[in-house]
Parts: structure tokens; C-alpha cells; sequence
């Protein structure tokens, strides 16, 4: 699967893309419609996914490059100046649950690659120089 | 009462090691100078707190505890070094390093870094000092 955001090569398994992390399947939030990767609106109630993905905004700084690709500029004509009103939402039916994944099965262990192992490390709060034994202690989860 | 070994190249940093372990009830049951004794001292005591410098002639601390853990995973390990170099650290922790206590430390701290890694390990120790 090539990502919309980045054009990087991911396994068809994965929800996120593993360089910039594009839901690949965004969920509308309001009706829960599940979207292609590249939808813009809601197929199922029209709903503006790009500016409803807050989540996205938290993550990838302003003004960077990867948010320069992830969130295009709106194109003139296809953005409408106002949405009209939507009627009153039916009842959705309800989701299928999906089929449980086997444990430690192949699925995922592609899910939980090399590099996620090498992010949780990474995650740590820890400074590059001038580590303090506070730093430590909440390395280590002790609260002294 | 608990027991613990020390290993630190410096004699006067493992004085002070003893001392404070000592405060807090434990028994001194060995002492080495370099990381090519842990596994022997631990196999020989099984001790209930490891603590163990990084910088040291011979296996460095991390080779050490890296192999010690491996084998004897419910081993109880302090690292206490002057080092603060980010993948050292990662490294215990990933091997499983109980905790890290920076040199120079104050007792007062040490102490405390020392009863909750008997306290983890379920060791009963002395609560207050005499």
C-alpha cells in the first residue's frame, strides 16, 4: 500500500503509515463511516475529515514538511463556502466486531515491528545530555 | 535480613555502599572490583540486591548485568555508577536493571533507591533507620 501522505511503501496490514502516520482507514467521528485513506469528506455524512483530524495536527508540527504533505492546501471550487445543513442522522446500524487476531501470530508481529520496539525506548523522557537522578527515578518508575 | 554484594573498582565507593547498606539491615555477604565476578558471587550467594558500577576493569557493568539477568531474571540490581550516557542506561533498563543511582550520591538518597529495590524484590528490611 503506497501512503497518500508520503508515498511510502507499507504492508497492506497496517492502519498507519509507518513514516508519517496516516490513518489509512480514517472512522468519521461522527457517523463512524469508515473512509479511504484519501477522503477528504465523509462519504457518510459528509463531515470535512481534514479538519476534524485534530490528532494529526498534535502530532506533525505546522509548517513541516511532512505536514506540508499530509494536509494539502484547499483546492478552489471543490470546497463548497457552506455546507448545507445536514438532515437529522439515522440510526447507524451497528459495527461488525472484528474477528479476534490470533496471539503472537504473524499479524502481529507486523504490527509491532523493529521500529516501534526501537520508538518505545525512544519515548522515554529522557535528555540526550545531563541526565539527573530524577530523570532516572522516573525512568526506572520509582517515586522517592 | 537481606543480603546484598557489591561490586565497585573504587574501595572507597564500596565503603560507602556498605555503610549505607548496612544502615538499612542489610547483610554485606561479598564485594568484587571487576564484572567478571558478579555471576560468580551471585550464583554463590544469591543475594537479594546487586549493586554494580559500570565503569570497571575487566566486563564492564552492563556486559555484566546484561549476561546476569539472562540467567537469573529475578535478580535484584542497583547499576551505581558516575555514568550518564543515554544508551548505557537504556541498555539496563532494558536488561532489567532494578535501578540507577548516580555518583556522587547522598546516603539519604541511596537509601532510598536501596529499600525500594528490596521492597520490589519482597525483601522484608529494616523500615527506619537506627
Amino acid at each position: 500500500m503506497i501512503c497518500p501522505g508520503c508515498q511510502k511503501e507499507n504492508d497492506p496490514k497496517r492502519r498507519y503509515c509507518g513514516r508519517c502516520g496516516t490513518n489509512f482507514s480514517p472512522v468519521c467521528r461522527r457517523c463512524s463511516f469508515a473512509n479511504a485513506s484519501d477522503d477528504r469528506y465523509c462519504g457518510g455524512c459528509g463531515a470535512n475529515l481534514v479538519a476534524k483530524d485534530v490528532h494529526v495536527k498534535s502530532v506533525v508540527a505546522e509548517g513541516s514538511a511532512a505536514h506540508a504533505m499530509r494536509v494539502p492546501p484547499p483546492l478552489p471550487g471543490l470546497i463548497a463556502p457552506a455546507m448545507p445543513a445536514m438532515p437529522a442522522m439515522p440510526a447507524m446500524p451497528a459495527v461488525p466486531t472484528l474477528p479476534a487476531m490470533p496471539k503472537g501470530g504473524d499479524e502481529l508481529s507486523g504490527l509491532f515491528s523493529a521500529p516501534v520496539a526501537a520508538n518505545a525506548a525512544s519515548d522515554v523522557a529522557l535528555p540526550e545530555t545531563g541526565v539527573s537522578q530524577d530523570d532516572l527515578d522516573r525512568l526506572f518508575g520509582v517515586a522517592l | 535480613m537481606p543480603t546484598a554484594v557489591i561490586v565497585d573498582d573504587s574501595p572507597i565507593v564500596r565503603m560507602q555502599l556498605r555503610q549505607i547498606l548496612t544502615r538499612i539491615g542489610c547483610t554485606i555477604v561479598g564485594e568484587a572490583g571487576t564484572g567478571d565476578e558478579v555471576r560468580a558471587l551471585y550464583e554463590r550467594h544469591r543475594p537479594d540486591l546487586i549493586t554494580l558500577d559500570i565503569v570497571m576493569p575487566g566486563k564492564d557493568g552492563v556486559t555484566a548485568v546484561i549476561e546476569l539477568l539472562k540467567d537469573f531474571p529475578s535478580a535484584t540490581v542497583v547499576m551505581c555508577t558516575s555514568l550518564t550516557t543515554r544508551d548505557k542506561i537504556i541498555a539496563c533498563q532494558k536488561a532489567g536493571v532494578c535501578h540507577y543511582l548516580l555518583k556522587p550520591f547522598d546516603a539519604a538518597r541511596a537509601e532510598q533507591v536501596f529499600r525500594f529495590a528490596l521492597e520490589r524484590s519482597d525483601v522484608a528490611i529494616v523500615r527506619s533507620a537506627p
